[in-house]
């Protein structure tokens, strides 16, 4: 696996005439597909299966931050039956939220959620630009993914690379994007250790199931006319759909709960590695940008 | 009788911002009170905003006040309140329910010296959309104010106004194939495209003094 921030294109095509987007093919880079995708609940079950074969009796770990796409990769393995432990990093501004759900999700199934208190004001100021020079690293949470997977002796599940669908930065209204971030896992094999960053991203079908769900495309539809940046909604929706009980948050990335402390680190990254910014144009980063120059 | 015509939902907002010219608005950084502030502004009625900075306050929310604040043309007041210590100072807080936390923290603040006398407003009372358990369809929920001292800025028929609205007529379609369980998603996008300058925001929730037990 290449040691580079990665994206997987998708290219949306406009059936002529009709005044409204409607994807008649995704093209995705990718490695292929060699069969049709079932239904995403269903796909999510198999990424499961194709991570413990993987894993090869290795001890297995969901890292949970208390959102929405860790606790369907948890389920995902309650479903498969397959043993993990559940484990979230408490940082110091964690969200009261985040500590709820994780702590009424682990209660739900009778798991035991393994708090790891996690610094991140000491961590930023004293090991962050070591790794970041080191590995080139575009963001701070790529320093802090690797740490957690470094503190798990086994086999780590993240809930990273879920499709958040992003019209793209160029302003080119028929393509999108499906974040992709392989750095912190590539650096972690590279050292010999074994994980899945991205479990949305775990397998082709995976991400074609995802692509292909009624409700992702009413985002397409109607992003243009309501204004809405990304599918996170949407995605949201679409997991409850098959997880009827699953309760919904409201978040972005999860990482503006380091507040003003993630700018600061993020801008020294940026310092570093000057072409970073353009690799990290989220709305969320965007927003983030906007208020900096206001206040 | 003939039925009154119900206006646009801007229409209606607008008006109720000339109503409420000259108060003072609890700005949480939230929705509600985000689309309020764009209001105000952009029916030139003069407001006072204050940002009631909790002791446990979410920057990303702070940081979005005192950005709207600015880009309305508004000077905004910043004022401390430590959540922690009155909740700690409650001695039946841990029995309380969130609703009746929530009235006994906004009776504490609307109380304080620097409020006395003045018209207060807030946020609340947007009426945000539940589905119903069985029928499908979705209920009001009225979220009232906490306090007797403060004035919902959207009033009944702001709200009704916004039930109308072509944008939550699209809500009512949709919601037949996807599970919203609320409005609460979908009004933002709404919001955002009857008064363009609004901004989306990441997450609602309770003042964290509200979640916790001292």
């Amino acid at each position: 696996m290449a040691l580079a921030i990665g994206t997987l294109v998708v290219a949306v095509s406009k059936w002529a005439g009709i005044p409204q987007w409607h994807p008649s093919h995704f093209e995705l880079h990718y490695r292929s597909s060699t069969r049709r995708p079932d239904s995403f609940r269903i796909e999510c079950l198999r990424a499961t299966e194709v991570i413990a074969t993987e894993a090869n009796g290795l001890p297995l770990a969901v890292f949970i931050s208390g959102g929405i796409d860790g606790e369907v990769v948890a389920r995902s393995f309650l479903e498969f039956g397959k043993p993990f432990a559940l484990k979230i990093f408490q940082y110091k501004k964690h969200r009261p939220d985040d500590l709820h759900h994780a702590h009424r999700f682990a209660k739900q199934f009778g798991i035991d959620l393994e708090v790891v208190p996690f610094d991140e004001e000491v961590f930023f100021a004293t090991e962050l630009p070591a790794l970041a020079n080191k590995y080139s690293l575009h963001a701070p949470f790529a320093a802090v993914d690797l740490k957690r997977m470094r503190s798990f002796d086994g086999y780590s599940v993240f809930g990273a690379g879920d499709i958040v669908l992003e019209r793209h930065a160029s302003g080119t209204p028929t393509s999108y994007e499906v974040g992709s971030f392989f750095q912190p896992e590539a650096i972690f094999r590279s050292e010999g250790g074994l994980s899945c960053y991205q479990f949305f991203q775990a397998t082709p079908e995976l991400i074609l199931s995802f692509l292909g769900d009624p409700i992702l495309k009413h985002w397409i539809e109607l992003h243009h006319e309501f204004d809405i940046p990304d599918s996170r909604t949407f995605k949201s929706y679409m997991y409850r759909r098959y997880w009827p009980d699953l309760v919904l948050r409201k978040k972005w990335t999860g990482y503006e709960r380091f507040s003003n402390l993630y700018l600061k680190a993020q801008a020294e990254i940026g310092r570093l590695h000057p072409g970073f910014q353009d690799r990290c144009d989220t709305p969320l980063d965007r927003m983030l940008s906007e208020l900096e120059m206001n206040s | 009788m003939a039925k009154p015509t119900l206006p646009l939902f801007r229409d209606a907002l607008l008006e109720r911002s000339k109503a409420l010219r000259g108060s003072t608005f609890f700005f949480s950084g939230g929705s509600a009170s985000g689309l309020a502030l764009r209001v105000f502004s952009e029916a030139g009625s003069p407001l006072r905003p204050v940002y009631l900075q909790f002791r446990n306050f979410d920057w990303l929310e702070r940081e979005l006040a005192i950005s709207d604040a600015k880009s309305c043309g508004f000077q905004l007041e910043i004022v401390d309140f430590d959540e922690v210590a009155f909740a700690a100072a409650q001695k039946d807080w841990k029995e309380l329910s969130l609703g009746a936390r929530s009235e006994r923290l906004w009776n504490e603040v609307t109380g304080l010296r620097d409020f006395a006398g003045r018209q207060l407003v807030s946020g609340h009372g947007f009426v945000r959309l539940e589905r119903a358990a069985l029928a499908g369809g979705f209920n009001r929920t009225h979220n009232d104010s906490p306090s007797k001292e403060l004035t919902p800025f959207f009033d009944r028929l702001c709200t009704s106004a916004f039930e109308a609205d072509t944008s939550m007529r699209k809500f009512f379609d949709l919601s037949q194939e996807i599970p919203f369980d609320n409005s609460r998603y979908w009004q933002d996008f709404a919001f955002k495209k009857i008064f363009p300058g609004f901004r989306e925001r990441p997450e609602w929730r309770w003042p964290s003094a509200l979640w916790w037990s001292p």
